[in-house]
This record gives C-alpha cells, structure tokens and sequence, in this order.
C-alpha cells in the first residue's frame, strides 16, 4: 500500500496530489448552495395544503347545508306519511 | 426577499439618518444602499396603501351586494317553490366560494378573494336558517349559529385572513350568549351534563394556537376577549349560579388576564391583549366595587357556598395558571445572571397576584359576615370599600410604571386616565353632597401631587439606574 503523501510538504512541492485534490476528484457533483437557506416551519409547510383545505372548509359549509335538506326531507316526508 | 413596508415620515429619517453616518465615515455606500433596499420604495408603499384601501373598498361593496341580494331573494322568497329556494341557497354559497376560490388561486387575486369568500360565509349562515325556515326545523336555534361558526373557522384558519377570524368570534360569542343566556338545563342525551358550550373552549383553543404560531397579535386579540367571555357566562349553565351576584367573579376573571399577561416574556407583543383586556375588566369591576352603596348591596347573599365557589374557582385557576407558568419558566438571558430568577418572574406578578388575591378577599369577608353584621353595617362595606380603592390606585399606578418601563405610551396614558377617572369618582361620592369646593380642591390638590411624586420617583430611579450602569 502506498504511503500517504498529502500530508508530506516536501512531496506536495514535488507534486504528489493532496487529499484535498482527491477529494474534490473523487467527490460527487453537488450544487453550490447560494443565498439564504430556508427553514421551513409545519406552517409553512402548511400552506402546501392550505388550496386543498379550502376546498374542504368549502365542502363542509354544503355538507351542512346539503345535511339539513336531507334532515329536513325526512322529516316532510315522516310528517306526509 | 420580500421588502418591509416603511411609512413615509420613515423613510425621511432614516435617509437623513444614513446621509449622516455615511459622512461622518459609519457606513459606506453599498451599506447605505443594502439598507434602503431592504424597505419599499415609496411608489411601492403608495401602491400598497392603494391596495388596502381598494380591499377595504371591495369588502364594504361585498357586504353590500350580500345584503341586496338578501333582500331581493327576501322579497320574492315566499313566491319561489321550496326546490327553487334550495337550489338557489346552494348556488349562492358554492358560487361564492368557487367565484373566491378562482380569485386566490387561479387569477392571483388574494384581496378580492378574501372579500368573496366573506360573502360566501355570509350566504352560508343565511341559508342555515332559511333551510331551517323551509323545513321548520327551528327547535333551539344557538344551534344555527353553532354550525354557522364551525362551517366558518376551518376557512379562516386556511385562508389566514382577519375579517373572517372576526367572524368568527363574532358568531362564536352569540353563541355563547344566546345558549348560556338563554337557555338551560342539559345537554340532550348526555346524562344531564348542562349546556355551557363545551366546543367553545375548544375552538376558541385553535384561535390561541393558531394566533401563537403565526405570530398574530391581532388574531389574538380576538380570541383572548372571546375565551373570557364564555368563562364570565359559563357559571350561568348551572341555574344555582345564576343567581348570585357575579361581580367578583368577573373581576377574577380580570386578573386571570393580567397574569397570563405576565406570563408572557417583558415587552412581548403577545402579553398586550390579556393586559388590555384584564386591565379593562379590572377596571371597570374596582371602578364599580369602589361606591360605599355598591358594597352594601353584599348584603343580600342568596347562597353562601356558590358565592364564596364561584370566587374560589376564578382564583384557584388563575393561580394554576400562575403556577403552571412559573413551572415552566425558564429565565431569559438577561436574567440568567440573577441568583433568583423565579424571583424576577414573579415580581412581575404582584398586582395581577393582588387583584385576585383582593377579590377573593372580598368573597370571603362578606361570607364571614353575612350573619354577624348587625349595627356593623357600615364597617362591614366599608373595608372592602377602602381596599377597592386602594387597588383602583395600584392598578392605575402599575400602568403607568409598565408603560414608563416598557416606554410604550398606552398604558401610561391609560393609567393616567383610570387614576383621573378614581379622582373624579370619589369627588362625586365624597363631595357632592359635603365639603363642596373646598373638600374637591383639597383633593385634586392631593391627586396632582401624587402623579408628580410618582413622576419624581420615576425620574430619580431611571437615573440611579443609568448611573449603576455606567459603573
């Protein structure tokens, strides 16, 4: 096994290659990360959702309006019959 | 990165501040410029005024329409047949809402669509009881504005929007008044348990959550009256209650308020609503309790035990409330040098702690003395006279120690006022019909002296406080 040279000054002036330059060689291709980085809060994730729960706030105003029909029909019809 | 909003006057101050450490070599020209980009230009806080101005505009107009059409549909209602009636309801609220719906998600239009999704729950409550109307089902109708409530706070949470928080609290607090009012006995199918809006915590619960996790101080604003007033009505569910007077009960309620208000870290924005809200209740009950003939009335005691409970009960929760705080407290940085940092936490607490500790007092007293009155009538009313007074000064006064100590102008201001509003009281009850002029004049002599003590004693202190730190 070789021995590790990237520690070694006098080898780093002859031109052996540093462990830094390994890595940045054998390192994956990752995207620099430029400006703020944001931590989403549960709320702010929550408004992900929030046209997904106005659609459901809607719908349970008609399902209680749509519930009282359906209360009030049956109780026409027990009161016709 | 979204830019702040800066009022014009501003604007002005901050440029001439910038133009001053920019000369005097404090801060270079990109910093300057790094700064004044951070805040709207001033095209951009016009447009913004604009666009509040033209939402405000649009949520009358809405409410207009919404009325119009009430009325026109109102006028023909009894022609149209049942089906029609329904089918039109129907329509009036899915198309609102879809008509809101288009504008926040599909054309961008957040402000219009907060007004039609207003409307929509305004057609919403209209068509509960007109459904009610066509079906006769109108057997207890808080019930109506119960479901009216709950179809409306699920949108406001999602929509984030104020006018429908308000809404809500609106038709939560009718409901609570016209049920616990109103009505009473229990709750059908549920053993007896008496009909004292048990949801209305819970709902009111959300509110609070919501309002702290959104950093609302305003959506809290609405929710903290709302609470207290359903702990004020609740003791009405019980018929045995109801008849007591529930003055002292209220004032406990009052410093309930201040204490959670406290609870709060010093300068929170947060703590603003449960001060203004205990601080209004407290007033008004010391203001009450501070007229000779008021006490006396603490002569007719219908039942001793609900009485003296109901005082016991406020009490007990305010100061679990306390307790719970104080448990959890953990001391902020600056006061992690003290030696005794529960210490500053509950010094905070001594009036709050005071105001309930006073009515409790009062309970107790009159129920001490209920049968051993007698020829001791007067002094019977009179001490606790003597020490509504005395907590009329202490809450005026810690007001204004608050807003010096907080430098926030409201509730000096305010505290300024109750103690003008006690000056007042006492000379209309002291010398309208003895001493006159002279017996005023002494004491409005009395009241000028002690605000500008209290102003030397402030002074004095912030400089001995100055002075230490300069040290």
């Amino acid at each position: 096994m070789a021995s590790d040279k990237s520690h070694d000054p006098d080898a780093i002036a002859a031109g052996a290659p540093t462990r830094s330059a390994d890595m940045a060689a054998t390192a994956p291709d990752v995207e620099p990360i430029t400006g703020d980085v944001e931590v989403k809060t549960w709320l702010d994730s929550m408004k992900d959702y929030e046209a997904a729960g106005v659609i459901a706030a809607i719908g349970l105003q008609l399902a209680v309006l749509v519930a009282m029909i359906v209360m009030g029909s049956l109780k026409a019809a027990r009161e016709f019959f | 990165m979204e830019k702040r909003p800066l009022p014009d006057s501003n604007r002005q101050w901050l440029l001439d501040e910038l133009n001053l450490w920019r000369r005097l070599g404090l801060v270079n020209e990109d910093q300057v410029n790094g700064i004044v980009d951070l805040y709207e230009t001033p095209t951009q806080s016009a447009e913004r005024r604009q666009s509040t101005a033209i939402y405000l505009l649009v949520g009358v107009s809405a409410c207009f329409v919404g009325l119009a059409v009430l009325l026109l549909v109102a006028y023909n209602w009894t022609l149209l047949p049942d089906a029609i009636k329904l089918f039109l309801l129907l329509i009036a609220v899915g198309g609102a809402h879809a008509l809101g719906y288009s504008l926040r998600y599909l054309w961008d239009a957040k402000n219009f669509s907060e007004s039609a999704f207003f409307l929509g729950c305004l057609f919403y409550g209209g068509s509960i009881w007109l459904i009610a109307d066509i079906f006769h089902l109108g057997s207890h109708y808080p019930d109506g504005i119960w479901w009216w409530a709950v179809g409306v706070v699920p949108l406001a949470f999602f929509l984030d929007t104020i006018f429908l928080h308000m809404l809500a609290v609106t038709l939560l607090a009718a409901w609570v008044g016209t049920e616990l009012i109103g009505f009473h006995g229990g709750v059908p199918g549920a053993f007896g348990l008496p009909r004292a809006c048990w949801t209305l915590p819970i709902l009111a619960g959300l509110g609070f959550f919501w309002s702290y996790q959104k950093k609302s101080t305003s959506t809290l604003g609405l929710y903290v009256p709302l609470a207290a007033w359903w702990l004020a009505l609740v003791p009405l569910a019980w018929s045995g209650l109801a008849r007591e007077n529930p003055i002292l009960y209220i004032g406990g309620i009052g410093a309930l308020l201040l204490i959670l208000a406290e609870v709060h870290p010093e300068g929170s924005l947060f703590a603003v609503p449960y001060r203004l809200y205990g601080s209004l209740v407290c007033i008004g009950v010391l203001t009450t309790l501070s007229f000779f003939e008021v006490q006396r009335e603490f002569r007719h005691i219908h039942d001793l035990g609900v009485f003296v409970g109901l005082s016991v009960g406020i009490t007990a929760l305010a100061l679990g409330a306390f307790g719970v705080a104080a448990a959890m407290h953990t001391p902020a940085d600056d006061e992690a040098t003290l030696d005794r940092p529960l210490m500053v936490f509950v010094t905070r607490q001594w009036l709050p702690l005071a105001m309930a500790g006073l009515m409790l007092f009062m309970a107790l007293w009159y129920a001490a003395l209920k049968n051993a009155a007698g020829n001791n009538d007067a002094f019977v009313a009179a001490v606790p006279t003597v020490l509504a007074n005395v907590g009329m000064i202490g809450l005026a006064f810690w007001l204004m120690m608050l807003g010096l100590r907080e430098d926030r102008g409201f509730p000096s201001g305010g505290g300024v006022l109750f103690f003008l509003v006690w000056s007042v009281c006492r000379y209309t009850e002291w010398f309208s019909d003895h001493g006159g002029l002279l017996g005023g004049a002494c004491m409005f002599f009395l009241c000028g002296a002690a605000i500008f003590g209290f102003a030397m004693f402030w002074h004095y202190r912030k400089k001995q406080r100055e002075t230490s730190d300069g040290e």
